[in-house]
């Protein structure tokens, strides 16, 4: 536990000018009826240079899925809606454009529900709530603007989702903006 | 400690999905009062949960669906499409789906057994019924097709040369899903036992050797009067297996119009004849309407109850067996306009002929005590009146 502190200590003094950006990454994902689904997620980057132009930029997110459903029959629903919280470490190139590469892990918390309209639901053990393992590879392509105070960044991104093969792959549009601090 | 916290907290989140067998599974179910409910129910017969399976019925995986399979597949058509796991959890025991699809896939398993074994009591011995592969169930096959896909995006659906069965992706206009619809899933077995009697009967057309001549094989089957007879008889297997008398009340009630009802004493039934069904839309299941409400009414004709499983299943074979012999008394007629064009026997198009045709090869195939009804009730339908009835 007393090399854990000291760890921390050290990892908190390194960064410790390390800019800070907070951003909104909309993106959408295919739904099990073919149709498109919207997942919104807000998160919070630092940048630690390693190399000239080569930057780490760990960070953290949250998320959230599940707020369109697929196309259900009227009278029974099985609706799934997930929060997500993640952390993150990408290498990104500074230059004209700011490519990355992104490693996420984390957890999605699902809640599954069940509706029923004329359809007796009342004995159904299928509203529960299930704690999935995530992981995702991230890549994208930033741009960015106003001497870099602002990153506007498409992605594609592959999920995967302990128990969830439905869940592969994510098209979106990270917009960050560095904020005038530093950690 | 800290650690150890953590991963007690996750594996306390976790969802066990392996279930035990003998399997026993949450599924939408339905009782004598057309009420539906989810409740546990057993699966003895289901040997794997993960693919899901048995001997008689193996579900595959989202297979992609060309327009051209359509035309022509056959049971290798799919043979390579993964195997379909629905997404369950363990509760108790209790295989509880976790999403909609595993539900769907869960209840037609359920349903399907269901069918089977009343067929049993219905028609006779399983293993004359079955085909010895079993049936492969298509979940929610990914269609590719020029034409508009709004009826295969609701439906479930039969394929006889495939011994196949589609699950197609659910919709809104649906109340109860139609896959999960005993009625429903008893229609399409219905298709499977008109294609073992009068498809087999009549024939498979060979697209690469054609034979040219008025009756070659596979004539009659894929005709706009004999895709709806088809389908009146699909609608009778509902009625003979679960004392169906309109098969999509329960599932899509807004699109439901009395058309398809058999009983005329039922409310909203739309009465029409073959001089009036553009009424009910000049489908070709119309045509297939008016048989099985003769059918229907020959039945109550008999006295027999709609609720008495055994008087239905003593009907329906008798029934089946006049419709089996309905290719070989259509081939006898003389007549027939030549066939160009193996398998696109569209060219058949004097409809009148072919279900006067259809209707007294019928009646000739009934036992004796049948055929006063029968010639009543399709004379006046078919506004005809058949060789051989008074």
């Amino acid at each position: 536990m007393k090399r854990a502190l000291l760890l921390l200590v050290a990892g908190t003094s390194a960064a410790a000018a390390s800019p800070l950006a907070v951003g909104l990454a909309p993106s959408t994902y295919e739904l099990s009826d073919g149709t498109r689904g919207f997942a919104p997620e807000a998160f919070v980057h630092t940048y630690l240079s390693l190399r000239p132009r080569l930057v780490l930029r760990p960070g953290a997110r949250i998320g959230a899925r599940g707020l369109v459903q697929p196309e259900m029959p009227e009278g029974l629903r099985i609706t799934e809606r997930d929060f997500t919280a993640q952390a993150e470490a990408a290498l990104t190139f500074d230059g004209t454009v700011v490519p990355s590469l992104t490693v996420m892990g984390g957890l999605d918390v699902r809640h599954v529900g069940v509706e029923g309209d004329g359809i007796d639901v009342s004995m159904s053990r299928v509203r529960h709530n299930e704690l999935l393992p995530y992981l995702a590879v991230q890549i994208g392509v930033g741009l960015p603007l106003a001497n870099g105070r602002w990153l506007v960044e498409p992605t594609i991104r592959r999920e995967f989702m302990h128990g969830d093969a439905r869940v592969d792959w994510r098209f979106g549009l990270e917009v960050s903006y560095r904020l005038p601090v530093s950690l | 400690m800290v650690k150890y916290l953590f991963l007690a907290a996750l594996l306390a989140g976790c969802t066990d999905t392996s279930v035990p067998a003998p399997y026993r599974a949450e599924v939408l179910v339905r009782d004598d009062a057309h009420r539906y409910g989810l409740a546990d129910v057993d699966l003895p017969d289901l040997t794997s949960m993960s693919p899901l399976a048995d001997p008689m019925l193996r579900f595959s995986d989202h297979p992609n669906f060309d327009e051209d399979q359509l035309e022509d597949y056959d049971a290798a058509t799919f043979a390579a499409a993964a195997d379909y796991a629905p997404r369950v959890r363990d509760a108790d025991g209790v295989a509880v789906s976790r999403d909609i699809e595993s539900l769907l896939t869960l209840t037609a398993y359920h349903v399907f057994t269901g069918v089977f074994a009343r067929a049993k009591d219905v028609y006779g011995p399983l293993d004359q019924l079955l085909p010895d592969g079993g049936f492969q169930i298509l979940v929610e096959p990914k269609f590719n097709l020029e034409l508009g896909s709004q009826e295969l995006g609701t439906n479930a659906a039969y394929i006889s040369g495939g011994q196949a069965f589609l699950l197609v992706q659910m919709s809104s206009l649906e109340q109860v899903p139609l896959g999960m619809n005993p009625s429903v899933l008893s229609h399409e077995f219905g298709h499977h036992v008109f294609q073992i009697t009068f498809g087999v009967a009549d024939g498979t057309c060979h697209p690469k050797s054609p034979e040219a001549g008025p009756t070659p094989p596979g004539r009659f089957a894929s005709t706009f009067v004999v895709s709806g007879m088809n389908e009146g008889f699909a609608d009778f297997a509902a009625f003979a297996l679960q004392g169906e008398t309109k098969v999509l009340a329960d599932s899509i009630p807004a699109l439901d119009k009395g058309e398809r009802t058999i009983d005329k004493r039922a409310p909203g039934y739309l009465d029409f004849t073959w001089g009036t069904r553009n009424l009910c839309g000049d489908s070709f299941y119309c045509i297939g309407t008016l048989w099985v409400r003769a059918v229907f009414e020959m039945y109550l004709s008999t006295g027999a109850r709609v609720d008495d499983v055994a008087a239905r299943g003593a009907f329906a074979r008798q029934i089946v067996a006049a419709v089996a012999g309905i290719p070989a008394r259509l081939r006898q007629r003389s007549g027939w306009p030549t066939a160009t064009d193996a398998c696109d026997f569209t060219d058949l198009d004097d409809e009148a002929m072919l279900a006067r045709a259809y209707v007294e090869d019928f009646i000739a195939g009934l036992p004796a005590t049948l055929r006063p009804s029968a010639c009543t009730e399709l004379g006046a339908r078919f506004q005809i009146t058949p060789a051989g009835c008074p």
